[in-house]
């Protein structure tokens, strides 16, 4: 028998079908939500689809940077803002899946879902992003990674819907990248990711922010990391440091994808890669 | 629960489960060049194409495509057959043949968009569709030939 799915008039009907049916789950692009039920992982007594009902614009305010959360990786990949100003964001996006899966894959998804191995969530965190979380009686704003508590687990109660991605206006100059480990360059869930976001002056650095995924019950942001490079000079001593705080801010596990030992050895290796790009960059 | 769509060019009305995957209601429909490979999003062998975009048919709901347009390979190898599929098989890049009705609609989506795509972009453009034969070399030189003759659009019946 397959499951219930009811389709919503408005947003704000879908909120109130989800909030009189607490065991009933939002269904956006699917691509998490029809995986799962595949392999009979997720139980709900019924879906309602808000697949279109999701804000699904991208727009550049005063304040920042306003993502839809109905907006797909396609969408996030062909965006030129998204690219020049959020480009951990972008290459999260346009590495994400396949063709097929980012023409579905929603932004609101990739939160809600809470996997630790998300993708475009530690890009976000690097921008110091804030999830808009709308129920049935108002619209919350909270740290991005305030809403994940662990594996696939997140603070939303029933009927509350993530509408919105905010990003703060990101530094005009700056350097970012984001990196990803996976056995090939599609359709791989991260066995490590990171993203970073640094700031510069006069060689020294301002503002660093690192953050990973795949390395933790949650995708998490690197404080021992950071504040080894937080105003620091990029020379071989403080890369050297920096390296050697990753192992206390990340908690890598042994699985089918890899092993705790390997991901650390990569994360490392990821970090130092981009620290030498970003001491190039800055002597650009 | 009647649904209706757009389907391989025609309104039609499916009496379906809403909560029902796309793949199985277009199989039973008929519409059985839309294969079930992996029911996971991984290999791409139901990929049809909803509202022109490429997407794997096991991972949509039927009542997701209530007022949309689908196109199956179908519609593809219909009368006025899709250059792309005549290319495929004259490159040899064909063999079991599970793969190849997601192949051309993945391909039908990439030349509408970018219709001369480097190989790089048509190797991105199938990334999402496994093929365990032929090592896809064929599949793209096929792809490359016919973006070459200029067939952004299907080519159709005189």
């Amino acid at each position: 028998m397959p499951p219930t799915l009811r389709a919503a008039s408005s947003l704000a009907d879908a909120i109130a079908i989800l909030t009189d049916a607490p065991t009933w789950k939002p269904v956006s692009g699917g691509t998490d939500v029809l995986v799962q039920m595949h392999f009979g992982r997720l139980h709900a007594d019924g879906y309602v689809d808000v697949w279109g009902l999701l804000p699904a614009q991208i727009e550049h305010s005063h304040d920042g940077i306003h993502l839809g959360a109905g907006v797909t990786c396609a969408t996030l990949a062909r965006s030129t803002l998204v690219r020049d100003r959020l480009p951990a964001l972008w290459q999260a996006a346009r590495t994400m899946g396949s063709p097929q899966i980012r023409n579905r894959a929603t932004l609101g998804g990739n939160v809600g879902n809470a996997s630790p191995a998300a993708d475009m969530v530690p890009a976000l965190m690097v921008d110091e992003a804030e999830a808009v979380i709308r129920n049935a009686s108002s619209d919350t704003r909270l740290p991005l990674h305030r809403v994940f508590v662990g594996p696939g687990r997140t603070i939303l109660e029933p009927g509350d819907l993530v509408t919105e991605i905010f990003v703060p206006t990101p530094p005009e100059r700056s350097y970012s990248r984001f990196d990803k480990l996976g056995f090939r360059r599609a359709q791989v869930i991260a066995a490590v990711n990171m993203s970073i976001r640094a700031t510069s002056t006069n060689g020294s650095l301002d503002t660093v922010r690192v953050s990973w995924g795949s390395v933790a019950p949650t995708p998490v942001r690197s404080p021992a990391v950071e504040t080894v490079l937080n105003g620091a000079a990029l020379t071989d001593e403080t890369i050297a440091s920096a390296l050697e705080a990753v192992g206390s801010d990340i908690a890598p596990i042994d699985d089918h994808r890899a092993s705790a030992a390997y991901r650390l050895a990569v994360a490392k290796s990821f970090l130092r890669r981009a620290l030498q790009e970003c001491s190039q960059w800055q002597s650009t | 629960m009647a649904i209706n769509l757009t389907l391989n060019g025609c309104a039609v009305s499916i009496d379906a489960a809403p909560g029902a995957r796309l793949l199985d209601v277009l199989r039973g429909h008929g519409l059985t060049g839309v294969k079930e490979g992996c029911g996971e999003g991984e290999c791409g062998a139901c990929t049809v194409l909803i509202d022109g975009e490429a997407v794997c048919a096991c991972l949509v709901f039927f009542g997701q495509v209530a007022g949309r347009r689908v196109d199956t390979i179908e519609s593809l190898a219909a009368r006025d057959a899709d250059p792309l599929i005549a290319a495929i098989v004259a490159a040899g890049g064909v063999q079991c043949g599970f793969c190849t009705p997601g192949i051309v609609v993945a391909a039908r989506a990439l030349l509408e968009e970018t219709p001369e795509p480097t190989r790089a972009q048509i190797q991105v453009a199938l990334s999402g569709n496994l093929c365990r034969c032929t090592g896809y070399h064929r599949i793209i030189d096929a792809i490359e030939a016919v973006a070459r003759e200029g067939s952004g659009e299907p080519r159709r019946a005189p």
